[in-house]
């Protein structure tokens, strides 16, 4: 009965799903089956089984990375959707929100390398604006790229000003997509500003704030345009990201197979957090039609 | 029912994909066949990548605008490629065998392509009338790790040797004595360096900028008379000789009084050249490549001095940086390719790239005034001379990751986060694991 119409249907999801297969699944499956080689990149490839996972689970380096990408997380996370969310309560009701809400999304769609250059300035120990500022109210400020105790926050604050104006616009569509009835109900039962926010906008706004988090647990996770352009990785691997890893193996050791090993296990990470946090949710994220 | 229908489907499109994806890999050379030209038969075109700012790359234009004059039926393109991810784009070309006929390839990187099988062995060639340069021309310290079981698969461009840079004028007006005092007393050595750093610090400049990289360590060490490899076996054995630790003594404790100032210590991007200019640093370490630039600058006075030596004789080895050119392996025109390899590096090449104040000294003997009648500096012969004592980087950056590897442990010494006795147990620790590791392979 259907068939032709179905037919008519893939034809015209055929440029979308070759797309999908040639630049996504087919490189996926081509670096899983990587992962169970030898491979310099050039000439034959060797079947080693799973040596290349155990020889990542023995690599001082390969912990040093998911040290330094959990730390990253846990500093960016918290902070990132805290201040986002804040800022679009207070550009919720504000005049000229459309102004505001360009002036914060620019960084969004700003090159990250370019990013990282302006930051590399802003945040230079000598002569950085940063320290400029803090100088002249009597803070000696640190050497932000170049200590090793700083230089992960460093990449933190600059990534959680990147992301605010996407996570602030996704907000703000939220904030926009709860009804004005119930707060007007609130208001004629004598809840406060304070109560209005705890118990209708943060439980109606869920849905939101669960989308934003999974997506920036995957992005932290996979942080690497700042430490590759700021810092190398350096001073001393104090900003050797888990994605910086998975570059270095491939592109600088030429080891392929230890590389989509590394990749595979990075799959694996997200994955399992994303799963967590789907279970999770169930407790906390509320759809205003149930 | 549609699940399957889909997997199908799915599985249909991907045996599709895989010819069109093989396709993508099993693509013929880069360089064109030639098309019909005016009288002289065919016209072979080669293509040339290599690394440098825009002014180096004027200078190799030189050498190839050279070369066509003498050989008009064949044309060289030169195609530049940014120095950062050099290495990553030439794998990348190599491997969709869509690499550049002839390339330069650096000193730490040569071994692990010359493993891939993608360079061809230059030796035959080189001892044959066709060639512009013999093997036994070029200084024999310098071939590193370009030659492998006697067969050459490189040939250095040209070479630089590591010295000392100082700001003459800085260190006039600050009271200090000039290190090429020192050095004609024959007392260059570890104290004198400490003494005119420390006096530097003291007048509120930076004493020296120190690099994190193969060729100052081993200057350094060589320097005490000590030594990181057995040069004929490859072993590590700085751990056992008490000279070189001596020497790494002395490193980390001028790094930790704050005499010496780390590279890595600095904002990426705020290089030891721009502090030397601007007066704020008495010393740096280089080959001659900073040479162009101070030499723009007429309000800097400055000089060559050599490495300080801490033993009974006036210089000791360096380490000398070098680039290697090679030809590719899979070239359609792997003979005219291997011509344009020897032209580039011979002395008629060499002199026409490094003639005056150029970014390097010659690799090959017998051209040397073309740098010396310069007398940029004063005493350029201080280069000259520490070729002829220098090594390339020959056993460390043939153990593919190692000279990385040795580079993040000295990271920590650099910083001061590591004492030199923790560094070089970690450095013996890494490297005997890395070479055992590569000969079992």
């Amino acid at each position: 009965m259907g068939k032709r119409q179905n037919l008519w249907g893939y034809t015209f999801l055929a440029p979308q799903l070759i797309g999908l297969l040639a630049f996504s699944l087919i490189p996926v499956l081509f670096t899983l089956a990587l992962s169970f080689m030898k491979w310099d990149g050039f000439g034959a490839k060797e079947f080693i089984g799973l040596a290349n996972y155990i020889d990542q689970f023995t690599e001082p380096d390969f912990w040093k990375a998911l040290v330094n990408t959990a730390y990253y997380t846990i500093l960016v996370i918290p902070f990132s959707i805290g201040i986002s969310l804040a800022v679009a309560i207070a550009l919720n009701k504000i005049k000229g929100k459309d102004f505001y809400r360009l002036f914060y999304f620019m960084p969004v769609v700003t090159s990250s390398v370019s990013i990282g250059v302006i930051w590399m300035w802003i945040l230079n120990g000598d002569f950085g604006i940063l320290n400029q500022v803090l100088a002249n109210i009597g803070i000696d400020g640190p050497m932000w790229l170049t200590d090793t105790k700083w230089v992960m926050p460093s990449i933190a604050i600059l990534s959680i000003w990147w992301g605010l104006g996407h996570n602030m616009v996704i907000f703000l569509a939220g904030l926009q997509g709860i009804s004005r009835s119930y707060y007007e109900a609130a208001d004629i039962d004598g809840a406060n500003k304070w109560q209005q926010f705890r118990h209708i906008t943060l439980p109606l706004l869920s849905p939101t704030t669960f989308f934003i988090t999974i997506m920036a647990i995957i992005s932290s996770f996979q942080v690497f345009d700042q430490a590759f352009v700021m810092t190398s990785g350096g001073p001393a691997k104090s900003s050797y990201t888990f994605v910086y890893h998975i570059y270095e193996a491939a592109f600088v050791d030429f080891k392929m197979g230890v590389s989509s090993a590394a990749a595979m296990i990075l799959f694996v990470i997200i994955l399992i957090f994303t799963l967590i946090q789907f279970k999770m949710s169930q407790r906390w994220v509320h759809y205003e039609d149930q | 029912m549609k699940k399957t229908k889909l997997a199908f489907l799915f599985l249909a499109l991907l045996l599709v994909m895989v010819p069109v994806l093989q396709g993508c890999s099993d693509s013929s050379s880069s360089s064109s066949t030639g098309s019909d030209s005016k009288d002289s038969g065919e016209t072979v075109n080669l293509t040339f990548s290599a690394w440098g700012n825009p002014a180096e790359i004027k200078v190799y234009q030189k050498a190839v605008d050279g070369f066509m004059k003498e050989n008009p039926n064949i044309k060289v393109k030169l195609v530049p490629i940014p120095s950062d991810g050099y290495i990553q784009k030439l794998q990348t070309q190599l491997q969709g065998s869509q690499a550049p006929d002839v390339f330069y390839v650096g000193d730490g990187d040569i071994s692990k392509i010359i493993e891939t099988g993608k360079l061809a062995p230059l030796g035959e060639f080189m001892n044959s009338s066709e060639s512009y340069a013999k093997p036994d021309e070029f200084a024999e310290g310098l071939w590193g790790a370009a030659k492998k079981d006697d067969e050459i698969y490189g040939i250095t461009v040209d070479c630089n040797p590591m010295l000392l840079y100082y700001n003459k004028k800085l260190l006039s007006e600050l009271g200090i004595k000039s290190p090429q005092e020192y050095f004609d007393a024959g007392e260059w050595n570890f104290a004198a360096m400490e003494e005119v750093t420390s006096q530097l610090r003291e007048g509120g400049k930076y004493g020296f900028i120190a690099d994190n990289g193969w060729a100052s360590l081993f200057s350094w060490i060589w320097a005490n008379g000590g030594e990181i490899y057995n040069k004929e076996t490859g072993e590590f054995v700085l751990d056992q000789n008490e000279k070189g630790m001596e020497a790494m003594e002395f490193l980390a404790k001028m790094v930790k009084d704050k005499n010496f100032t780390y590279t890595g210590s600095l904002p990426k991007g705020q290089g030891a050249e721009a502090m030397f200019m601007s007066g704020q640093v008495g010393m740096v370490a280089a080959g001659r490549w900073f040479t162009p630039l101070f030499n723009e600058n007429k309000s800097l006075e400055w000089d060559y001095i050599s490495w300080p030596s801490n033993t009974e004789n006036k210089t000791e080895p360096v380490g000398i940086p070098t680039a290697y050119l090679a030809a590719n392996n899979d070239s359609k025109h792997k003979e005219e390719a291997m011509k344009f390899v020897t032209y580039y590096t011979s002395k008629v090449g060499q002199e026409m790239r490094l003639a005056g104040v150029g970014n390097a000294i010659p690799s090959i003997g017998g051209i040397d005034e073309a740098v010396t009648d310069s007398k940029v500096p004063e005493h350029v012969d201080v280069i000259i001379q520490a070729r002829e004592q220098g090594f390339a980087n020959a056993i460390q950056s043939t153990i593919p990751g190692l000279d990385k590897e040795v580079n993040d442990i000295m990271d920590l010494m650099y910083l001061g986060k590591d004492d030199a006795q923790t560094t070089v147990t970690k450095l013996a620790e890494k490297a005997n694991t890395m070479i055992a590791e590569h000969k079992g392979e």
